[in-house]
């Protein structure tokens, strides 16, 4: 080959896509001939071409990886988006990283899901099949069109290739970003099945209830993907480009919030058209308006018709594909309804607005309007500009000033629709279904206006002239809302227990688990109301720019001062422990910092409150004091990171204790001369004087939250530095930090610090969405298994459901568990000196092998090891820092750290951990993160909740069984069967 | 067609347009302007109230003046393009690139020069006569379109074709 490049994996990738595109043509072809003629063979035909087209993209995509991994840079996408250093699982990443790959990404996740909808539905919708492989073709056909055509991810250089790649953007280098843009994408795609189904079901004019049990099923999996991608990019957003909020309106996120919104209406019209016969062609509307818009946000976002911070730059080319697309799908679509609509009359006539599905209907039009206005809004720049050439665009206050009231009326009717029956709702039953929820309401409400005042702040909504106070409003109607499922549970548990006998929980779970598409759909509604609860959070939030100077510590123990001054310096303003403290005051110890690397010469406490330098490097923000402590220079393989140590105080309660007894004080002695509670009064004076005299000495008291790393990390091939946001979680609020500026020489820094209340509820609410939609997801043959306990799945295309569920339960699962997980893993590219290095510098005792396990390497090395695993040279040198941290000696030549008692090897091993986190700027060199640890909890709880749910289920269905055989019914009361009717008529087909 | 179906397509109808104008005009009234300095300073500059702007422009060379006044950044600089100018005064964080002629864009409000009489005097900055208005920016950003991965990534593809 001489230096011409070769790639046989680019060779076998090109061809695998060119075959992928005449056999997509021919199942289109096959498809439509196949139904038009009812050819049964040209049908299966098509079929099987749609397996083999999943084949060949799964190859092609393969290859692609294959490629990444394997640093082909004579492929032109893999050495622009990749490079050596980078690990396997951003190499992996790369995959979907720029627009090649996206596209073909695209193509692959459409592929796997129409095999799987196809194994499942083909023989169910024979006389449709035809259709809907050609519909799912024709979209595939399109997206490879582009592939092939302009944007082939396997085109090689003609020349000689680079040696490196250019590496992937470090803003993506993050573990977000590895599993959300996928997310989307597979709700996006996911999208294409019910549009595929709802064309199928119009060409062949089969138009009865059946498809849309077909296309439920998939609308909800795209609705549970598109949740999952738009928070996850929110959380991205939030950890990673420092502007200390989840959501911009940016029009990336809005091409995904889109789809969204139809995506749910329909969710909640199938319902009615499944129950009533109504809405049919809204129904359909809905599933191509879906389709439509995941087109339409990837056109947006990818054609540059929208300007964005992730728009994928301007291609007119692209955007002319794009259009033709777009203008056949709304052609056939709508041609398609036109053409039957007489068969999509409704059966039904709405009864009365205070019926289930006026309620649903009202839902939909407010979940059209948000689409419609998102659409408009996000438009609106390219519209202006397109009409009078003049450049404007809308903020983020005009999104919010339409979306609140829009979503807060959207959480009124999560609350109340259930509390509806369909057709209509008499008098008595309004009344009985109302009365506790208000009543909820209403509480919150009034001790909400009462204890915290600040919730009666009025905001403007529409326009400047409406304003109401709507933080109060939506805590009342999440309040309502949470009343009303709480109430739905409630009674539906205790029918279950009157029918079947058994306790509260397994009746819940039981009923969880026969009526999961109902109580899914409640759980997605309280998470819904978790998450406006956390939104409501957004009004309080406050920000702060601070410049600062490096503490005094820098000067105080630097070695330019004598002895003394050091010593005089540390027992002045550091939390010394008492056994330091007297070392350094008896010279023991010289407390200095080497100023050759900035590292201080004995493990660092955090200062104490009192400080000489407070003017100039601390702050106080709200409740909060922050004080600049450090700044450390580290660098790595791939980076140079500047990170600076801030620790958080708050204040004690003296004050408020003071506070509060002077109160109690005032009224004892204003009571009676003969009631006076003599003892209590003595006891408040000594309490008061106490506190006054505890002030007095030590007017400043704080505690300290811990420490916090905001940092900035300029990448060798990145552009611009990136900044590593700080965030303290609090149940109730984060205090979140930026490193937003320094200057190395003065020993200045700029921060602005965030204070965020309830976010914490956002993602929580989300877990509770997902655990939701999953719930939801449960395919009939799982409950039948559990049922008759042989677990058997159905067949294949159920198993490949479960995997889906199991699927989206992990990247849940991942996503929250990997907060403990640093943002970037450093690249490779060590040398061959692993054997020498791992084999020096071992262990000598326990505590030593404890605190290497515990200690991670910062070289670079793949899989983030610890420095007892780790091969590297960095790891060895770690190693020996840590062995003569241990075995340190003061003055005297006696042992600092007191190895033969178990409580000195503890103290040894916390402050040999701590000298660590100070010398290289944060946890991150800790296996087990400490302050992220909160992460893992509502993760493990949804994955246990969900397998107790399962398991309990098992239990109960075989007891309800057992129960019913040979136990005669318990007596029912009327209201029972009033409600037991009640549950079957709205349940009736729903399971 | 029965006199309440008509009844009820004049009432969709009517709230129809009568939302859409209303969101129409809400639009209007919060959208937010893009100009270059020289498009702007031909302007009327009194009439931007309280609407809100982004101006993109270079920084002079020497124009800027930075100083911390109570833990608080202040700075001031001249924005300029095609011989126009216009001051700017901003706190809190600027972008990393952000030094003598390089492409900004400060997003802020139209202000009398008076109005930042104060911060000027603490910067030590006389406030030049010709220039009655000057941004107050709330934030600036670096003009740089090679931040995002989209764009890098077609750059880096167009640098290899």
């Amino acid at each position: 080959m001489g230096n011409t490049p070769f790639s046989p994996i680019a060779l076998v990738g090109s061809i695998a896509l060119l075959l992928a595109y005449l056999l997509a043509a021919w199942c289109v072809a096959a498809g439509i001939a196949g139904n038009a003629h009812k050819s049964r063979r040209l049908v299966t035909s098509a079929v099987y071409g749609l397996y083999g087209f999943g084949a060949l993209i799964a190859l092609a995509s393969a290859l692609l990886i294959y490629g990444f991994v394997t640093h082909d840079f004579t492929i032109k996408y893999v050495a622009a988006v990749s490079d050596v250093n980078m690990s396997t699982w951003y190499k992996v990443t790369a995959f979907w990283g720029g627009l090649d790959g996206s596209l073909l990404f695209w193509v692959l996740v459409l592929a796997l899901f129409s095999v799987v909808a196809i194994l499942v539905n083909h023989k169910k919708h024979r006389d449709m099949m035809g259709y809907v492989v050609a519909t799912i073709m024709v979209v595939q056909v399109f997206f490879l069109s582009l592939l092939i055509f302009t944007k082939n991810p396997f085109s090689t250089y003609l020349t000689t290739p680079p040696a490196d790649g250019q590496g992937l953007n470090p803003l993506l280098q993050n573990y977000w970003m590895v599993i959300h843009p996928p997310s989307l994408y597979v709700g996006f795609v996911a999208a294409t099945i019910p549009f595929a189904f709802g064309i199928g079901a119009l060409a062949s004019g089969r138009l009865d209830d059946v498809w849309i049990g077909s296309v439920r099923v998939w609308m909800l999996i795209c609705f549970g993907f598109l949740s999952l991608g738009l928070i996850l990019g929110g959380r991205w957003a939030y950890e990673e480009l420092g502007w200390g909020g989840y959501w911009a309106w940016d029009p990336v996120e809005n091409a995904g919030f889109m789809p969204w919104f139809t995506a749910t209406a329909f969710l909640h019209s199938a319902i009615i058209q499944e129950q009533r016969g109504m809405m049919k062609m809204w129904n359909l509307v809905m599933v191509v308006l879906t389709f439509f818009l995941t087109i339409f946000g990837t056109f947006m976002t990818r054609s540059g018709a929208v300007q964005s911070v992730h728009a994928f730059g301007e291609d007119n080319v692209l955007a002319l594909q794009f259009i033709v697309f777009m203008a056949l799908i709304l052609i056939v679509s709508i041609g398609l309804i036109v053409y039957r609509a007489n068969k999509l009359s409704a059966k039904m006539q709405f009864e009365s607005f205070y019926s289930r599905e006026f309620a649903f209907l009202l839902n939909n039009w407010i979940l059209l309007a948000c689409a419609f206005f998102v659409l408009f809004a996000t438009m609106f720049p390219t519209i202006t500009e397109a009409l009078d050439g003049s450049r404007v665009s809308v903020g983020i206050p005009f999104f919010n000033k339409w979306m609140t009231p829009l979503g807060l009326v959207l959480v009124f009717l999560a609350g109340a629709a259930p509390l509806l029956a369909w057709r209509k709702t008499t008098r008595e039953r309004l009344i009985g279904q109302f009365m506790f929820p208000l009543c909820a309401m209403a509480v919150t409400v009034t001790a909400l206006a009462i204890f915290f005042p600040q919730t009666r702040t009025t905001t403007a909504i529409f326009a400047e002239t409406v304003a109401l106070p709507v933080s109060l409003v939506n805590f009342g109607l999440c309040a309502f809302g949470a009343a009303s499922i709480a109430q739905e549970f409630w009674r539906g548990t205790a029918v279950r227990r009157r029918q079947t006998g058994s306790d509260p929980v397994t009746s819940l779970i039981g009923l969880m688990i026969s009526k999961r598409r109902k109580y899914g759909g409640y759980v997605v509604h309280l998470g819904v109301i978790v998450m406006f609860v956390g939104f409501a959070g957004k009004a309080y939030d406050r920000e702060v720019d601070r410049t600062l100077q490096r503490p005094a510590i820098w000067v105080g123990l630097d070695e330019s001062r004598t002895r003394e001054e050091r010593a005089r310096f540390a027992l002045d303003y550091l939390d010394l422990d008492d056994q330091t403290a007297e070392k350094i005051a008896s010279g023991k110890l010289d407390p200095r910092r080497n100023s050759r690397d900035g590292t201080f010469n004995f493990p660092v406490p955090p200062m104490k409150a009192r400080q000489p330098d407070w003017p100039t490097s601390a702050f106080v923000f709200g409740d909060y004091t922050f004080v600049f402590e450090n700044l450390i220079l580290t660098s790595d393989d791939l980076k140079t990171s500047v990170t600076a140590q801030m620790s958080i105080w708050i204040a004690d309660d003296r004050e408020k204790e003071l506070d509060t007894a002077r109160r109690k004080l005032d009224a004892a002695e204003s009571e009676d001369e003969a009631k006076r509670d003599q003892a209590g009064i003595a006891a408040l004076k000594v309490q008061i004087d106490e506190l006054r005299k505890s002030l007095k000495a030590d007017p400043i008291s704080l505690v300290n939250l811990g420490d916090v790393y905001p940092a900035k990390w300029n990448y060798k091939k990145g552009q611009e530095p990136t900044s590593e946001v700080a965030i303290k979680v609090r149940i109730h609020e984060d205090v979140y930090s930026v490193l937003t500026g320094y200057d190395t020489d003065s020993g200045m820094a700029n921060f602005r610090v965030f204070v965020n209340p309830l976010i914490s509820w956002v993602w929580i609410g989300f877990l509770i969405l997902g655990l939701g939609t999953l719930i939801c997801l449960i395919p009939q043959s799982v409950v039948d298994g559990l049922t008759t306990r042989k677990g058997r799945l159905g067949n294949a295309g159920n198993a490949a459901i479960l995997l889906l569920v199991a699927g989206a339960l992990l990247a849940m699962t991942a996503s929250t568990a990997s907060a403990a997980a640093e943002h970037v893993a450093p690249g490779q590219g060590m040398g061959d000196t692993s054997q020498g290095w791992a084999s020096m510098a071992r262990p000598r005792n326990d505590l030593e092998s404890k605190a290497m396990k515990e200690l991670l390497c910062v070289c670079g090395c793949a899989g983030h090891q610890s420095i007892f695993d780790c091969k590297c040279k960095s790891a060895h040198d770690m190693r020996l820092v840590v062995m003569d941290f241990l075995s340190q000696k003061d003055r005297n030549g006696k042992a600092v750290f007191d190895l033969a008692t178990a409580d000195g090897r503890d103290q040894a091993y916390d402050a040999v951990l701590a000298s660590f986190v100070t010398e290289y700027g944060g946890e991150h060199v800790l296996a087990t993160p400490r302050n992220k640890m909160s992460w893992l909890l509502p993760t493990v709880a949804a994955v246990g909740g969900l397998g107790l749910l399962i398991v309990a289920g098992r239990r109960w269905i075989g007891r309800g069984k057992a129960t019913t055989v040979a136990a005669t019914p318990p007596a029912s009361t009327v209201e029972d069967d009033q409600y037991a009717e009640k549950l079957d008529d709205a349940l009736a087909d729903e399971d | 067609m029965q006199n309440s179906t008509i009844a009820k397509i004049a009432l969709t109808a009517a709230v129809a347009v009568a939302g859409v104008g209303f969101f129409v005009k809400s639009t209007l009234g919060h959208s937010q302007h893009y100009k270059m300095v020289d498009e702007l300073v031909a302007t009327d500059l009194s009439s931007w109230g309280d609407k809100e702007i982004k101006v993109h422009g270079w920084v002079l060379a020497g124009s800027i003046v930075e100083q911390v006044v109570n833990q608080e950044t202040w700075r001031t600089f001249i924005l300029q393009n095609k011989g126009k100018k216009i001051r700017v005064f901003s706190s809190g964080p600027k972008p990393d690139t952000f030094k003598d002629q390089s492409e900004v864009v400060a997003t802020g409000h139209i202000v009398g020069a008076a109005t930042q009489k104060s911060i000027a005097d603490q910067l030590k900055v006389n406030l030049e006569s010709d220039m009655a208005y000057v941004v107050a920016a709330k934030e600036l950003q670096a003009k740089c379109p090679s931040k995002y991965e989209g764009a890098q990534v077609n750059k880096n593809l167009e640098e290899f074709q």
